[in-house]
């Protein structure tokens, strides 16, 4: 008896042991396991008298699959060749995804070194939060690199004059159209927006969708609105509203949203419950004449078996905004304030950023570098250069509502359109809300 | 006498260890975020006692969250409860065990296919001109085909559809193992009684698994407020945050608006909800069973 009572105790008390143990020695082998593995890369290289310490450095970005996954991780590799004392560890997750998950890494210690970011609003939190690392000395410092790059797409990561993100990829949002429909219906390109409501009033009289939206997601109107805003709204009102400085009361609010409504019934039926997959294949199966869309999208307008080009917003006569703006906003990289490698970091971003590595970019994935002369007849067609063309002429870039104001008021804002485009509400009573949503915020 | 006691506790010690790190630790944790106002970006904390769930209380989309997992929970209760006890009890009583088995298989298929799957699968299936629409349609109801997914009115009912087609067949399952373990003898005896197959399934039946049909209610009310992959999925809780559920909001709260604080708040608030509810339950129940024993004289 007694000795199975001492047996159990033993057992218990061995299963505890282990327990804690084994969280401990988990740790302890994590903690091995790094100048472990720096040492085996340094046998392979055997370059330590050469540069004296190695260095890895950590990427996170949200390339997860495809061919963009693939050139990263190459990058990764040829800049390890050039530089054997740096190792690049690259990780990624999904676009979806990416967003909570680098809020999460940013905010748990372990930071990667260098982090992919939209640009505007979305940035600008990073930096404020003392997230990212101030870049303009490294960039006031080396203009041969950075005069490389197309000098409006630096604006979305310039806050307080100073740059805290390089571009990487440019955007710009622009109407699609079917060539072949219009000229079957005998249709011009419209330049202003009463030849525009031409247009759409000769197509919606035929059978086809005059123009191709799935707004299930919210974002699909807010990008109109991110434009038409832009339009209607003098520039400085627009910018101080944006960032809570203002209150939203500039009546041109209205009249942008009501520019809505007069496209709104030729928009694709039922819009709202549209997915995006539909508005998007609904124009490249011929069934409808126009689409709004990303240039950086350009890859699923392609395969297209019809004519097809862009125009430009048309422009609004009894707007404030400057017409000649193009919205769409530049991508990047920021590196982590908290690096230990800042210069490795910049250097990898060089790199990334330089007229070679960027051209195969262009090649291998079709993104629209922001390295001026990446894009060439050698590396993409004809479209895309006119497409790199277009976003270089730009006056200024304007970013989407969703970078470009505070989350939660974008969040009200952009269900607030999607009602209000859907018959649910007054553009009146949409601002009415912002206004209240923007005092809240600012208050706090 | 003391020590013999004490042993068994240190066997059960390794798992508390656990559970009290891995869950009530972190349920603390969660109590005194929701009195911070934490900033994710900044990392900045800031103590504002209640505020956070005065907040929230104010908030009409907390409003509409909290009447969508009502309903969630109620339309699982009817279904996954209700319906899939009728579903088990005709599945026990079919004369051909063959086709019995087939029946089974066939509904409890869906609960085994992963929910993201599923999720993109009903996109198409409530698109406006998907299948449900065609089908409305070819069988001459035009008048009900509708943007399911765009429609303020119908989109958390479409969701909350999608969740009864997944999950029925798993309560039923659960329910036809309990009804398969009622001694045969029991039902012999009430059929010799006398009893038709509908006293039987009421008095007899149901009485026997009644553990069973408490522990299905209280994983499908728990499941009814912690629903998020569905919504997430499906409308994200669009359209204009009309089917929002409390999961859906705290998880923008804490990752999209980076608010810490005042998602921990929800967190806390669907813990009261849910712990409330089982303990309702649990209650009714064994009020229930009381008053049974009490008149039968058990």
């Amino acid at each position: 008896m007694k000795m199975k009572k001492l047996v159990s105790t033993l057992l218990a008390a061995a299963m505890i042991v282990g327990l804690v143990s084994g969280c401990g020695s988990s740790g302890k082998s994590d903690s091995k396991e790094d100048p472990a593995s720096s040492e085996t890369t340094e046998d392979a290289k055997d370059s330590e008298a050469a540069s004296g310490e190695t260095v890895e450095i950590t990427m996170f970005h949200r390339f997860s699959d495809g061919a963009s996954k693939e050139f990263f991780d190459e990058v990764a590799a040829a800049f390890h060749e050039e530089h054997p004392n740096i190792t690049v560890n690259m990780t990624s997750a999904d676009n979806a995804n990416y967003k909570q998950e680098i809020n999460v890494k940013l905010a748990s210690n372990e930071a990667p070194d260098i982090y992919f970011v939209w640009s505007g609003v979305y940035a600008q939190n990073f930096a404020d939060g003392g997230r990212a690392l101030d870049l303009t000395g490294y960039i006031q410092e080396d203009t041969e690199w950075s005069d490389g790059i197309i000098s409006n797409q630096f604006g979305p990561f310039t806050f307080d004059e100073k740059i805290y993100g390089v571009p990487i990829i440019m955007d710009g949002k622009t109407f699609y159209y079917n060539k072949e429909i219009f000229e079957e219906l005998s249709l011009e390109v419209p330049e202003n927006w009463e030849d525009f409501m031409t247009v759409l009033d000769a197509i919606s009289k035929t059978d086809y969708i005059p123009i191709s939206l799935g707004n299930q997601e919210d974002w699909a109107t807010g990008h109109y609105m991110t434009t038409l805003n832009q339009r209607m709204v003098d520039a400085d009102t627009l910018a101080a509203d944006y960032a809570l400085e203002g209150d939203f009361s500039d009546p041109q609010y209205v009249a942008a949203l009501e520019r809505l409504m007069e496209l709104a019934p030729y928009f694709t039926p039922d819009f709202n419950a549209t997915s995006y997959d539909t508005g998007i294949n609904d124009f490249t199966s011929g069934k409808a004449a126009i689409y709004y869309e990303q240039f950086n999208q350009v890859q699923y307008i392609q395969p297209a078996e019809f004519e097809w080009s862009w125009f430009d917003f048309p422009d609004i006569a009894e707007g404030d905004g400057d017409q000649n703006a193009l919205t769409g906003a530049p991508q990047g990289f920021m590196i982590s304030a908290d690096t230990e490698h800042p210069d490795e970091a910049v250097e990898f971003l060089k790199y990334l950023t330089s007229k070679e590595v960027a051209s195969k970019m262009v090649k291998d994935t079709q993104m629209i570098s922001c390295v001026d002369g990446a894009i060439t007849a050698e590396t993409a067609d004809e479209k895309l250069a006119e497409i790199a063309e277009t976003i270089k002429a730009a006056s200024s870039i304007n970013l989407w509502l969703d970078n470009a104001m505070d989350s939660e008021l974008v969040a009200v804002y952009l269900a607030d359109i999607q009602k209000m485009a859907g018959g649910g509400m007054s553009p009146e009573e949409v601002m009415t809300d912002v206004q209240k949503t923007a005092a809240e915020l600012a208050e706090e | 006498m003391k020590k013999r006691k004490l042993t068994p506790y240190f066997f059960v010690l390794p798992g508390l260890i656990i559970i009290l790190l891995f869950v009530y630790y972190p349920i603390i944790q969660n109590l005194i975020y929701s009195v911070l106002d934490w900033d994710l970006f900044s990392g900045t904390k800031k103590f504002i006692g209640l505020k956070n769930y005065i907040k929230l209380f104010k908030n009409d989309s907390f409003r509409v969250a909290l009447k969508n997992n009502l309903w969630y929970i109620g339309i699982s209760l009817f279904f996954q409860v209700g319906v899939s006890l009728i579903i088990a009890a005709i599945l026990e009583n079919m004369k051909m065990k063959k086709l019995s088995a087939l029946y089974r298989t066939t509904f409890f298929i869906p609960s085994l296919i992963s929910l993201t799957v599923i999720g993109l699968l009903f996109t198409f299936v409530f698109e406006p001109q998907g299948i449900l629409n065609s089908f409305l349609r070819s069988v001459g109801l035009e008048s009900l085909a509708r943007g399911w997914l765009g429609d303020e009115k119908t989109a958390i009912f479409a969701v909350i559809a999608v969740s009864q087609w997944k999950s029925i067949g798993y309560t039923m399952v659960l329910l036809i193992v309990a009804i398969q373990r009622i001694p045969v003898e029991i039902t012999e005896a009430a059929t010799l009684d006398g009893a038709s197959k509908l006293q039987t399934f009421l008095h007899v039946t149901v009485p026997m698994i009644k553990d069973t049909i408490l522990t299905v209610m209280i994983i499908t009310t728990s499941g009814g407020f912690l629903v998020f992959n569905e919504v997430y999925i499906i409308t994200n809780g669009g359209p204009y945050g009309s089917s929002e559920v409390l999961s859906t909001i705290l998880y923008k709260n804490a990752f999209v608006h980076g608010k810490i604080g005042y998602a921990s708040s929800i967190g806390n608030i669907i813990l009261v909800f849910s712990v409330l509810f089982a303990l309702i339950q649990n209650g009714a129940f064994s009020g229930i069973g009381k008053k049974k024993r009490g008149e039968t004289g058990v």
